[in-house]
């Protein structure tokens, strides 16, 4: 029996400190409202709309279903105008601009159902959706845009991935509870402990590698690593282009040389070396590999690179005197 | 035990497939990459048994375009694609490139490490479509493959004559064919296509 209640004492302060410890806000009723577990978080948004703490949950999902604006500074909002309503999912804006997403669902395990509160901070995923919104109305009025669309497209859907991510591990967190609850009532608390630790456990786990930021691609910060594990170092000589499409036309030029100076020549160091002038950036790359090659027959990869540098008004020789050597011209401005 | 490179520029996604092969025990992760530019540099280490590459990578390289390199080059490497695009033209692609498997992040009722794993043992595992859509009235399966093409072609912002010239038709089969859409998708205009087909993600010309 002391064994009985340390593991149940155990396991409370293991669910409390995990749910606490979530940056979201997530609420656990049952089915007629009463609450199970609520977050420190989605107390702190609760009170921020109604004035009180969580009390029962079928009449304050009534009651923040009925706010359009508050005495503290919350508002209702949508995401965009042509989005369809949703009786379970209210979206407010804070006073700190943070924008809160509410959503209500239903859990079901082995009969038992649990009502499941949650609130997600969508504030950047409501940014770009407003972003997209706007691009596609500017795309009605010109092609062009098109191509900058794409772009964004590509970036809204990392965000949507992200929110889908953290919506899974609440699905985990439920399912957590409703075991726990399930074991609790048929007092097999103790025979059960292993799989409920472990669950809560895989939850908290998936909590803690949801990243807080995606972070920017540095491209020669793998570049580098790469070149590393196939045994090259990359020496950088000179200030590289500061804006993008040069950049990535330098960037696929520099993979080239790499892969020709380590496959063909046995290089195990790479020099870049560049300057700028007249609105173009030289850039000369060699290696320390053999230096036995007196012509190069341009191959697929060669080949395909010259398209490409060609296409933005680029120019590229290749000298083989005394190893081989990839010079490059490149207009500062590309169009994008 | 495989050595696994994974190429996905989300951070999230990257980290969640590295956790659910960790746990399996017979895969060993040799790096994570964002760029699929550099996949192929990574392979010629020789020490690499199965790519995770996704499609739309950091840069906008495409791991389509990379999975093709790496098959051409190294024939005996693993390669599984996955994305989480429903862009129509993917699973055909990905074939042409000579993928062992097709994986859609969000779609698939299968886990990506039983992918793998599967996909070691000589398996080919492909979703038998891509996700269906809305296009305006239609459904993405309403199309005709010659009637995507036009759609692809708006959408890259070409005019009905360059379009013509592209696919090797008259510029009448092309309007043809864009009255055809529009019936279908109940559209008015063009420019109302081509934006539902972008935001759905639909078509990526870049991939």
């Amino acid at each position: 029996m002391r064994l009985f209640n340390k593991d149940r004492i155990r396991l409370s302060r293991a669910v409390r400190e995990a749910i606490d410890s979530y940056p979201e806000g997530l609420c656990f009723s049952s089915e007629d409202g009463k609450p199970i577990l609520v977050n420190t978080q989605m107390n702190r948004l609760i009170s921020l709309l109604t004035g009180h703490t969580i009390i029962e949950t079928v009449h304050l999902w009534n009651e923040l279903s009925a706010i359009s604006e508050t005495s503290s500074g919350c508002k209702r909002i949508t995401m965009t105008e042509n989005e369809a309503f949703d009786i379970n999912k209210l979206i407010f804006r804070y006073p700190d601009g943070r924008i809160w997403r509410f959503e209500k669902s239903v859990l079901q395990s082995d009969g038992q159902i649990t009502i499941q509160l949650k609130a997600d901070d969508i504030t950047e995923l409501t940014s770009v959706s407003r972003e997209l919104l706007k691009n596609n109305q500017k795309l009605a009025a010109m092609n062009k845009r098109q191509k900058a669309l794409l772009k964004d497209i590509v970036e809204i859907n990392r965000d949507k991935e992200f929110l889908a991510a953290k919506m899974r591990i609440h699905d985990e967190f439920g399912r957590c509870l409703v075991a726990t609850k399930k074991a609790l009532s048929d007092h097999s608390i103790a025979e059960s402990m292993d799989m409920l630790v472990s669950g809560w456990r895989s939850a908290i786990q998936g909590m803690s590698v949801i990243p807080l930021q995606q972070k920017e691609t540095s491209p020669e910060e793998e570049l580098r690593k790469v070149a590393s594990m196939i045994g090259c170092r990359i020496n950088m000589i000179g200030e590289q282009p500061k804006k993008n499409p040069a950049l990535n036309l330098l960037y696929a030029a520099i993979r080239e040389g790499l892969t020709n100076a380590v496959r063909h020549a046995g290089a195990d160091e790479l020099t870049v070396e560049l300057t700028h002038g007249n609105g173009f950036c030289h850039a000369e790359i060699s290696s320390n590999g053999s230096t036995e090659a007196t012509q190069i027959t341009e191959g697929v990869g060669l080949g395909s690179l010259r398209k490409s540098l060609e296409q933005e008004g680029a120019v590229m020789e290749i000298k083989c005197e005394n190893g081989v050597r990839m010079i490059i011209d490149l207009p500062e401005e590309l169009s994008n | 035990m495989y050595n696994v490179l994974i190429v996905e520029d989300s951070k999230l996604s990257r980290t969640a497939i590295e956790h659910q092969l960790l746990a399996e025990r017979c895969f060993n992760i040799v790096t994570s990459i964002e760029s699929a530019a550099n996949a192929d540099i990574l392979c010629m280490g020789g020490n690499i048994d199965l790519v995770l590459m996704d499609i739309c990578t950091a840069n906008d390289e495409s791991g389509l375009k990379a999975a093709g390199r790496i098959k051409s080059h190294y024939p005996e490497i693993k390669l599984v694609m996955m994305t989480s695009m429903p862009e129509h033209s993917f699973i055909q692609k990905a074939r042409e490139s000579s993928c062992d498997s097709f994986w859609y992040k969000e779609h698939s009722s299968m886990d990506i490490a039983e992918v793998c794993r599967r996909t070691m043992l000589g398996e080919s595992i492909w979703p038998p479509d891509s996700p269906q859509l809305s296009i305006g009235a239609a459904k993405s399966s309403d199309f005709t493959d010659r009637e995507l093409e036009v759609i692809r072609e708006l959408v890259g912002g070409h005019t009905y004559s360059e379009i013509a010239q592209t696919l090797k038709v008259s510029e009448n089969t092309v309007k043809f064919h864009i009255k055809s859409i529009m019936q279908k998708t109940g559209f008015k205009n063009t420019l109302q296509l081509v934006a539902d087909v972008v935001e759905k993600k639909f078509i990526m010309p870049k991939y």
